[in-house]
């Protein structure tokens, strides 16, 4: 992917330190419930949900976004639900097909039914 | 209508935050928090980058707390909406919001939440029903509970 994609910044403007557990996504992640955030190269990046307000620290550095939200991973890289909540960066279901590709490409599997959009 | 009001103070008696949600009565399905019509956002910055922070930057840290709370601790969302944000804060104090928020949600769900702490920052909440009224009822959770974490 050689074109940038659009981005906004964070609502919380802090220059976080990335977190260290942050990586971008792979199937040898074990299940469970994750946050993510799209950079502007269109790599997903995840951060499993062990506490709230993460979204923020994924990139870290204030970095803006190009789509955010959380997903429910089951073995072996599939992705059972798929949202577009994040109180810090609050993009719409439009990001959903853009996140969609970009997990397939990095090797995920999303399930079909996945996608639970949240509506302003 | 439940509503619950979350108070936050640390312990430096300087930061301090306060916030008021409610449940919507006929939750429209995965929907983004709503503010009230008539909104109170009252916060003063601290520092350089928190008094450029606006309603918008507030409410976001509220915003990740309910979802935390909603989805990861209760297992269900429920439809919410803001009626007052007011504080004294710093930029880098958006975490004690989104405590505020877990504990709102926790509150309006009626869930424990003595596991959930919030290091530095002492936590006062009350809570109403706009169908009873707490005082006449008798209902002990109307009355203001307490709790440093």
């Amino acid at each position: 992917m050689t074109e940038k994609l659009p981005t906004r910044p964070p609502l919380d403007a802090f220059p976080y330190q990335r977190h260290a557990n942050s990586r971008p996504f792979a199937t040898d992640m074990g299940p469970g419930v994750y946050i993510y955030v799209q950079d502007e190269n269109g790599i997903v990046h995840v951060l499993a949900e062990t506490e709230g307000h993460l979204h923020p620290k994924v990139l870290g550095g204030g970095t803006p976004a190009a789509a955010a939200g959380g997903m429910k991973l089951e073995a072996g890289g599939v992705i059972v639900e798929l949202d577009n909540y994040s109180g810090t960066f609050q993009f719409g279901p439009e990001i959903l097909p853009q996140v969609r590709e970009a997990l397939e490409r990095q090797g995920g599997k999303v399930a079909p039914a996945a996608e639970r959009p949240f509506d302003h | 209508m439940e509503k619950v009001t979350v108070e936050l103070r640390n312990e430096d008696k300087l930061r301090w935050l306060r916030v008021t949600l409610s449940l919507l009565e006929s939750p429209p399905e995965n929907r983004y928090p709503v503010r009230a019509s008539d909104v109170v956002c009252e916060v003063i910055g601290l520092d350089a980058l928190a008094k450029s922070y606006n309603i918008d930057n507030w409410e976001s840290g509220l915003m990740s707390g309910l979802s935390f709370g909603f989805r990861r601790l209760i297992g269900s969302w429920r439809a919410v909406q803001f009626g007052e944000i007011r504080g004294a804060l710093r930029a880098a104090d958006m975490e004690a919001l989104s405590w505020a928020g877990t504990i709102a949600a926790l509150e309006l769900a009626q869930k424990d939440r003595s596991e959930f702490s919030t290091p530095g920052w002492s936590v006062t909440v009350s809570r109403e029903s706009s169908s009873q009224s707490p005082l006449l009822n008798g209902d002990p959770r109307s009355s203001e509970l307490s709790k440093s974490l």
